[in-house]
């Protein structure tokens, strides 16, 4: 269970965040959603250990986890996976797809930490890349590539996954290849998801809540089904209005 | 290594060729050399001709056989100096990103290193330490690796910051790791640089031996345009042609060589 108290941050006076709490549970999966440059990102960074807070307090099944990486131990750091925006700057494109996974392997196995095998972590995202093992990582799609990179992610069986607007830079089939993976993952496997998005699709229900970050703070959190007609802050209104708007065309 | 070679352009094989010929030459020139480069036993200032190919100079050395040993020491010079600058600025490089505590202090007394130019700090130490060999590839090293130092850092910060990195470090990985993620952007510039030091090794070597601060037991291209230009009838008797311009050439057509490998585009 994933516990965030309080965690404040601001660049150069600017408050990013103001006193954010929340809470996800065990094979839970959070949508946070938020205009741009609200602090979704900052939110998603403190928690996965690349950004540190000015206060306030991340704690992972009640365990409290220190301010960056470098600090933190290697089952902290595996517990929690982050998936970044651009799949295409995350890996290295000039090696292969063995490579890149191996990575992850090695340094899970160096630290004794227990990981599935390669083949059947890319089996759960990408199953058809099975063969194409020797391939260089620049001859992949978009969408192929962000779930390469849900595959090393769950290599080290983490707790918790972090997905930072990771289908922004997908076309629309990318973007629902990565969704529907991300939705697999968390009903077979249960791990914990927590989603940074920009717009909410109201039209699938993947989500099992919504919480909406504005001014730095945490204006709503609502379980997905009744968003929709129980959102009242006046952000909120708005992203279902859009939506709506751009569903109905 | 064929790879390498189709990407090249013609202007830069050529350049290749002249690098591999030079490499040649250092490795087995001695074999083809006619006389012992010490030898001062020859009749003085002979013009070139049959015998002495290049001549001898006023002292009876056969210009040929130091011309071709010049190959041999002046190789040397250049990439051990190249090797030493190039490994020491590209360490503190990955040294001053990877701890950042420490990155400070050395940006700081790159800079400072900077600010004087480089070879009047190399005059000064090889003016007052043993003129030895290994006292001028130090001091050539120790005062050349802030060049090498800034552009490694500056291309290795972009990649520092890069997400690829950024995963290595949050899945836990150590310095290699990094340095593995690290690699494929860092050694088309350190090559680079490191011929960009070779040639300048060769100029201050040239330059250190010019105002007799090199070792005098060292037959190197710059001691042959010393003790040339040291000799008063220099222009008389077209003297000048065999004993000054065959190391100036192989100075010069190094340096230039070097340089055009570095500098020219390549087949994009």
């Amino acid at each position: 269970m994933l516990e965030i108290r309080n965690v404040t941050k601001s660049y150069d006076e600017k408050a990013v965040l103001s006193s954010v709490c929340f809470t996800l549970l065990d094979g839970e999966s959070l949508l946070l959603a938020g205009e741009t440059g609200g602090g979704k990102t900052t939110l998603a960074r403190i928690i996965c250990g690349s950004q540190c807070p000015d206060s306030g307090e991340v704690l992972l099944d009640g365990k409290r986890l220190l301010g960056t990486y470098r600090k933190r131990s290697p089952e902290e750091l595996a517990d929690i996976q982050y998936i970044f925006q651009d799949p295409y700057s995350a890996v290295e494109l000039t090696n292969t797809l063995r490579q890149t996974l191996g990575e992850t392997e090695r340094v899970m196995k160096r630290h004794g930490r227990g990981c599935i095998p390669m083949e059947e972590a890319l089996f759960q995202t990408a199953p058809e890349l099975l063969g194409d093992m020797d391939k260089k990582m620049e001859q992949f799609s978009g969408g192929q590539l962000q779930r390469i990179c849900i595959a090393r992610a769950l290599i080290p069986r983490p707790k918790l996954l972090i997905t930072d607007e990771s289908t922004s830079m997908l076309d629309k089939d990318g973007e629902d290849e990565v969704l529907d993976v991300l939705h697999r993952l968390k009903r077979e496997r249960k791990v914990s998801i927590l989603s940074v998005v920009h717009d909410i699709d109201f039209s699938v229900a993947r989500w099992d809540r919504i919480a909406v970050l504005f001014g730095g703070r945490i204006v709503e959190d609502l379980p997905f089904g009744r968003f929709l007609e129980e959102a009242a802050h006046p952000y909120s209104r708005r992203l279902i209005e859009s939506s709506l708007f751009f569903s109905e065309k | 290594m064929k790879k390498i070679w189709s990407r090249l352009s013609a202007v830069q094989r050529i350049c290749a060729g002249i690098c591999i010929f030079y490499f040649l030459a250092a490795a087995f020139g001695p074999i083809f050399s006619p006389f012992p480069p010490d030898d001062f036993s020859s009749p003085a200032l002979l013009p070139p001709g049959r015998v002495h190919l290049l001549g001898t100079d006023e002292m009876g050395h056969d210009i040929f056989s130091m011309v071709l040993s010049g190959f041999r020491y002046t190789m040397l010079f250049s990439l051990t100096a190249a090797l030493g600058s190039v490994s020491l600025g590209t360490v503190l490089a990955f040294a001053s990103l990877y701890f950042p505590r420490i990155g400070r202090g050395i940006n700081h007394l790159a800079t400072v290193f900077l600010i004087i130019p480089d070879i009047l700090l190399i005059l000064f130490v090889a003016a007052f330490a043993a003129p030895t060999c290994t006292n001028t590839i130090l001091s050539m090293i120790f005062f050349s690796w802030p060049r090498v130092f800034r552009i490694a850092r500056s291309r290795l910060s972009a990649c520092f910051s890069s997400n690829k990195v950024a995963y290595t470090m949050l899945i836990g990985g150590n310095m290699w790791d990094v340095i593995r993620k690290l690699w494929h952007d860092g050694y088309p510039v350190i090559g680079t640089l490191f011929m960009m030091q070779a040639s300048r090794a060769v100029t201050y070597e040239t330059t250190l031996a010019f105002f007799g601060l090199g070792d005098p037991l060292l037959k190197t291209w710059g001691r042959l345009i010393r003790s040339a230009l040291n000799y008063e009838n220099f222009f008389y008797d077209n003297t000048w042609c065999w004993y000054l311009l065959p190391a100036m050439i192989c100075v010069v057509v190094y340096v230039a060589v070097l340089s055009v490998l570095v500098f020219d585009e390549g087949k994009v």
